[in-house]
């Protein structure tokens, strides 16, 4: 298991080094640089900004100056926002993020996944079409939806702010609007998983020893129902942390996602290889999670191969 | 014995051809079982609803998607008509723009106003109606000091109308829009001629990328399965690393690189027209064949081990040949569910990247386009949001519901619930 993690490990390192050098010789391919302005600077001023980032340079040279500050952990300075760096820009903008985000997963797992055990245990009665007929229209209307029509509200009613993250009812919003999908697509999941399981013949074996019911669903049928819906969840994570884009937009939130719509406008190139590489770094390590789940929660998945 | 006495029967009345039933190929089953489903039935006639919508829609609509009639800006499919004097009805839009409406609620014409007719002290504006021969016909002055003036605003209302010296301050009738039906929007375009062209546009994108996808995925995913070895390890990280780069951030990654580049103005524009149309379907593709590929590389890797493929191996078929005729055949089921799957996914992408404004650009428009047009006046005008997001929702309920049928119908092994 400890090969499989460190040959894991080795691999991603390798995946991010790939992402990082694809991220930037694809940025140096968009026309327009981070010193063109709709008004053009003066040639001299553009010049010397470019010797002062190191621009004029072959881009070859570039690369390597960036790579060999990036193994030291120096994401470089931010070419529009001069008197920052991308460590510090990234240092502001994550903790916000992060705090949606995690909220947003908490909710996911302790709520849709009881919400899925509940609906496949009562399957076919009132409980079970309610909460699928939750679960579909979570699946079906965009995120962006749900966020526009929460600022609507939101404007309406005094007590709601519309946007920031100031208060503890400001974050109902965000994350209701980035929580809604995986939501509901996780507890459809648990639903189909857990029905399925509950089928199988260890269940009429543990039913028929006398098992208290409790324990046949938490021991035996909730776990086993659980392994694909951790197969979504780990690169769920990640993709809520990007899918905030939108709805930092939304809501106003100062995030990563901000960051990252607006250094792409703005050819802030290191700011853009530094948020491109948080999300790597974390979808990577969320999937590398679920392989070492996986193993705990099924013993029969060996990590060998 | 009498050769005589025996009577040949009719050849239907042969009882050692015993009646059998016409024996069901794999898609007759599967349309059988999809007709039991009464969800998918219902998902697959509201995707041909949404695509007859889409398609023969826009015969029936007088009105063009990029046609602008600059005379009926942000006119809600709702319409609150005042009647002043005995037969002329008005409605003044929220832009404060006075439209001479007929009584059932058609758009007849607009008033003018003009810079010196706005009294801005006392708050009253004089709208005047001109006919075709530049004749002044009639002249309506709305007081807008209701909402500033301490002694009015009591009555709680936000304008009057004075015509012919006689003040009016209570709507007539709420009647709906029969000019243009779910309204216009903030360029005085039909909303129902967009919402069928937008419609549409997502469609193409969604189909094209899907079908695309199946072909790129298919191959690579079946090439890497069946040779395994090298090639699969080699093929397959390079799916892995597309993986580890968030799907978004290289979508709207690649967008960027496209945009105005070489490829999008000679190849893509050609193609599809410009506006971004094939931009999006180029990102979508080189994003999802990632998903296909794997699933067509999981199915062969379990089909190659059958004996149908060892035999055919030993009689000598080429490769390309056992991949073509009997391992694609037989994971045909999953593949297709996986595109009926990705045609939603490809809608809300689709959607999503043209509300952060990397998508479709004007006058062309798809949902998301649409939406996002919506969302910038919410407040004012909710129709504008609501009326795509409800389209939205309704096609991705309509491709689930479909694609979990036809998922339950072409593998009962996978039935879910």
């Amino acid at each position: 298991m400890n090969r499989y993690i460190i040959k894991k490990t080795l691999f991603s390192i390798l995946t991010l080094f790939i992402v990082v050098t694809l991220v930037f010789f694809m940025l140096r391919a968009i026309p327009g640089g981070p010193f063109t302005r709709e008004k053009p600077l003066p040639e001299s001023t553009r010049e010397r900004l470019e010797e002062a980032y190191g621009l004029n340079e072959p881009l070859i040279n570039q690369y390597f100056t960036y790579m060999g500050n990036l193994l030291t952990g120096d994401l470089g300075p931010s070419f529009r926002k001069p008197a920052y760096s991308v460590n510090e820009l990234l240092a502001t903008g994550i903790p916000n993020t992060a705090k949606i985000g995690f909220i947003a997963v908490i909710f996911i797992i302790f709520l849709g996944i009881p919400l899925g055990v509940v609906s496949a245990l009562k399957s076919n009665t009132a409980v079970d079409y309610g909460v699928m007929i939750i679960a579909t229209i979570g699946i079906t209307v965009p995120s962006f939806v749900i966020g526009s029509l929460f600022i609507l509200l939101a404007q309406n009613v005094k007590w709601i702010p519309v946007g920031g993250l100031s208060t503890p009812i400001s974050y109902v919003g965000p994350v209701v609007a980035l929580a809604g999908y995986s939501l509901a697509f996780v507890a459809r999941l648990t639903r189909s998983s857990m029905l399925e399981v509950l089928r199988q013949d260890y269940i009429r074996t543990a039913r028929a020893k006398g098992l208290s019911e409790s324990k046949v669903i938490f021991k035996h049928a909730l776990k086993n129902s659980l392994i694909p819906v951790i197969t979504y969840i780990g690169p769920m994570i990640a993709a809520i942390m990007t899918g905030s884009f939108v709805v930092e937009k939304i809501f106003y939130i100062n995030g990563i996602g901000e960051y990252f719509t607006e250094s792409i406008g703005n050819r802030d190139y290191t700011l853009v290889i530094g948020v491109t590489l948080f999300y790597a770094v974390f979808y990577i390590i969320m999937v590398l999670l679920v392989d070492i789940a996986y193993s705990v929660i099924d013993p029969r998945i060996r990590l060998s191969k | 014995m009498d050769k005589n006495k025996f009577v040949f029967l009719e050849s239907d009345q042969k009882l050692d051809k015993e009646q059998t039933r016409k024996s069901l190929t794999y898609w007759h089953d599967v349309w059988r079982r999809l007709k039991k489903n009464h969800l998918a039935i219902v998902g697959l006639v509201c995707v041909i609803i949404v695509i007859l919508f889409a398609t023969i829609g826009p015969m029936f609509n007088p009105h063009k998607y990029n046609r602008q009639f600059l005379d009926y800006k942000n006119i809600p499919p709702q319409l609150t008509v005042y009647k002043l004097g005995d037969d002329m009805h008005v409605y003044l839009s929220e832009m404060n723009q006075l439209i001479l409406v007929s009584e059932d609620g058609k758009l007849l014409d607009g008033f003018s106003l003009a810079e010196a007719d706005k009294d801005l002290t006392a708050k009253t504006y004089t709208y005047r109606l001109f006919n075709d021969e530049n004749v002044e016909i009639a002249v309506v002055i709305v007081d807008f000091s209701y909402t500033t003036d301490p002694l009015k605003r009591a009555e709680g209302i936000r304008y009057s109308f004075t015509y012919e010296d006689v003040e009016y301050k209570t709507p007539m009738d709420k009647v709906w829009n029969k000019t243009f039906i779910l309204g216009t929007d903030k360029n005085g375009r039909d909303m129902l001629a967009r919402l069928m062209y937008g419609t549409g546009i997502s469609l193409v994108i969604a189909f094209v990328a899907a079908v695309i996808n199946f072909f790129i995925g298919v191959i690579y995913g079946s090439i890497s399965g069946f040779f395994g070895k090298n090639t699969d390890i080699i093929m397959m990280r390079i799916v892995d690393i597309i993986n580890s780069i968030p799907l978004l951030l290289y979508v709207i990654l690649l967008m960027v690189v496209l945009k105005d580049s070489w490829f999008e103005i000679n190849v893509l524009n050609k193609l599809f027209g410009a506006g971004g149309l094939g931009t999006i379907i180029v990102t979508l593709i080189s994003v999802y064949w990632v998903g296909m590929a794997r699933l067509v590389r999981a199915q062969v890797l379990s089909l190659k081990e059958q004996e149908y493929v060892l035999a055919a191996k030993t009689m000598g078929v080429r490769n390309f040949k056992i991949i073509d005729k009997h391992l694609i055949p037989n994971a045909l089921g999953p593949i297709i569910v996986t595109m009926a799957m990705m045609i939603p996914t490809a809608v809300f992408t689709e959607a999503f990247l043209s509300f952060i404004g990397l998508g479709i650009s004007a006058p062309r428009a798809s949902l998301g386009s649409l939406a996002n047009d919506g969302a910038s006046f919410m407040q004012t005008y909710p129709y504008q949001l609501v009326i795509p997001a409800v389209t939205i929702a309704f096609m991705m309920l309509a491709f689930n519901f479909l694609g979990d049928g036809l998922r339950d119908a072409l593998d009962p092994r996978l039935r879910k619930g």
